[in-house]
């Protein structure tokens, strides 16, 4: 019911349900927006906490550039992106 | 999001040590620390962050139960704490300022585009005589003067626009390009007489009465068009005189005399591959020159080669200092005797740039009767020319006066 009232009313799903919108490019560079906090980082794990569940990246020298109460950007040699509920 | 650029505001680059590094980053996050560059190095975290945020972090560091040590220090207000006791400094930086500021108050290049029968040296020429020179101050600088001077003085400028920007003074400028220039007719009345002895080729006469055919011969004064005009009436006497200014387009045939002579032995020099430069450097009209050793002997016979490049501050002023290298071309000199060819060519030369220079001057040959005489020691090249010129003079008309007590002259409108 709620969906579709949404759904009819064409707000973005990132609004409608706060999920988090994560975008990659390449294996280089990742931007995740609508996260709610940092739950563990190293140069070769990040793990963050979203509404649905966990986000971790997994790889080599990753490195946040900048980060805000929404969003992040993180760069580095991405080899694994696994999502926890 | 993107980094702000805190030059102006000052940044720096933390270490953070801590057992729960995430707490103190999610802190961070929630209060709206600004954080860039987020590293993990050796189970630390280092990171940017601005000046003024490190203050916010002593709340987050207990709480987290983390330590910060700044490592670097970016920005203004760092670089002005260091320099506080660096008087000499500052005051560069006011003197720079100062001196820009002064300046560019004036006029360091003055720029003209558009002229091509008008050299630049000369339109800066003419604008010195009003005092519109390189360094003039930018607020006795009048466009629309200048550009009416220019024009008044170049009559062949159709246009000029004069304008300011930054330190420049451009001059656009467009020229009547056709060559077209309009002949002041003068009225006073004269008659066209022959500068030369010779025989008419063509007349064609626009104004007054014309004396001769073509075809007839003529001494140098005689009139060839008469700015006189005889009135008459009904009987045909003449009752008076109307005086015009005579205008006629007159070629004669008149004869020159050729005569060119030179001796078969010369000279030639033999130039040798021992070359020498002095480089020198020049202030005003004091030069400074720079021997280099050289060991071998003062040549007796050289040319001397002066290379010399004057310096400019922009693209048209220029400082009175000069630099470039004096070149010394060693010859010798051998005696040699010119074969008859050699001689019959320089003869055939030196005539074809006499030719070429009448040409120049829009004088035609029309019959051509020189002759190349070779003796054992000298060519003499000789002969007559027959050339078609424009040989005639005005010369003012006598006033004849048909009644007494009466102006002669009649104008054209009576």
């Amino acid at each position: 019911m709620v969906s579709q009232m949404l759904s009819s009313m064409q707000i973005p799903a990132d609004l409608a349900y706060q999920e988090s919108v994560i975008t990659f490019f390449g294996q280089r560079e990742v931007y995740i927006e609508n996260y709610r906090r940092i739950l563990e980082y190293d140069h070769g794990r990040l793990r963050v906490l979203t509404r649905n569940g966990v986000l971790s990246l997994e790889g080599r020298c990753l490195q946040i550039r900048y980060y805000s109460n929404e969003e992040m950007k993180v760069t580095g040699d991405i080899q694994k992106i696994i999502f926890d509920p | 999001m993107r980094r702000p650029s805190l030059g102006w505001k000052g940044y720096v680059r933390i270490r953070l040590i801590s057992r729960q590094p995430e707490r103190f980053l999610n802190l961070c996050a929630y209060h709206n620390v600004m954080i860039w560059n987020l590293l993990s190095v050796d189970g630390c975290y280092e990171m940017n962050l601005s000046a003024k945020d490190v203050s916010r972090l002593l709340p987050f560091c207990r709480k987290s139960g983390s330590r910060i040590k700044i490592l670097e220090k970016h920005g203004m207000p760092f670089l002005l704490h260091r320099s506080a006791g660096r008087k000499a400094f500052f005051l560069g930086i006011f003197l720079c300022c100062s001196l820009m500021l002064i300046l560019s108050s004036f006029i360091w290049n003055i720029h003209v585009e558009g002229n091509y029968a008008n050299s630049t040296k000369s339109i800066l020429g003419c604008l010195s005589n009003i005092n519109v020179v390189h360094g003039i101050r930018k607020s006795e600088i009048n466009c629309q003067e200048i550009a009416a001077y220019l024009r008044e003085q170049f009559p062949n400028i159709t246009w000029v626009s004069a304008k300011i920007e930054g330190t420049r003074l451009i001059l656009e400028i467009k020229e009547n390009v056709d060559g077209y220039q309009e002949v002041s007719l003068s009225e006073e009345p004269t008659c066209i007489v022959a500068s030369k002895d010779g025989k008419v080729v063509r007349i064609v006469t626009r104004s007054g009465i014309p004396k001769v055919l073509p075809g007839e011969e003529c001494a140098k004064g005689d009139v060839l068009v008469d700015g006189e005009i005889p009135l008459v009436n009904d009987d045909m006497e003449i009752y008076d005189y109307r005086y015009v200014h005579a205008d006629a387009d007159i070629y004669l045939e008149t004869q020159w005399y050729y005569y060119d002579e030179f001796t078969l032995s010369h000279k030639v020099r033999l130039y040798q591959e021992k070359e020498r430069k002095n480089p020198f450097f020049q202030i005003g009209n004091y030069r400074i020159s720079f021997q280099l050793p050289n060991h071998t002997e003062e040549p007796e016979f050289y040319d001397e080669l002066c290379v010399e490049q004057q310096l400019y501050l922009t693209e048209n002023y220029a400082l009175p200092l000069y630099f470039g290298y004096l070149q010394q071309l060693p010859y010798g000199v051998a005696e040699e005797v010119y074969t008859k060819e050699e001689a019959c060519a320089l003869a055939e030369t030196h005539f074809q740039k006499f030719s070429e220079n009448l040409s120049e001057k829009g004088l035609q040959i029309s019959e051509n009767h020189v002759k190349i005489e070779l003796t054992d020691t000298v060519c003499i090249t000789k002969g007559t020319l027959c050339v078609v010129e424009r040989a005639v003079e005005e010369k003012p008309c006598e006033i004849q006066n048909v009644s007494s007590g009466k102006d002669n002259t009649v104008h054209e409108q009576e």
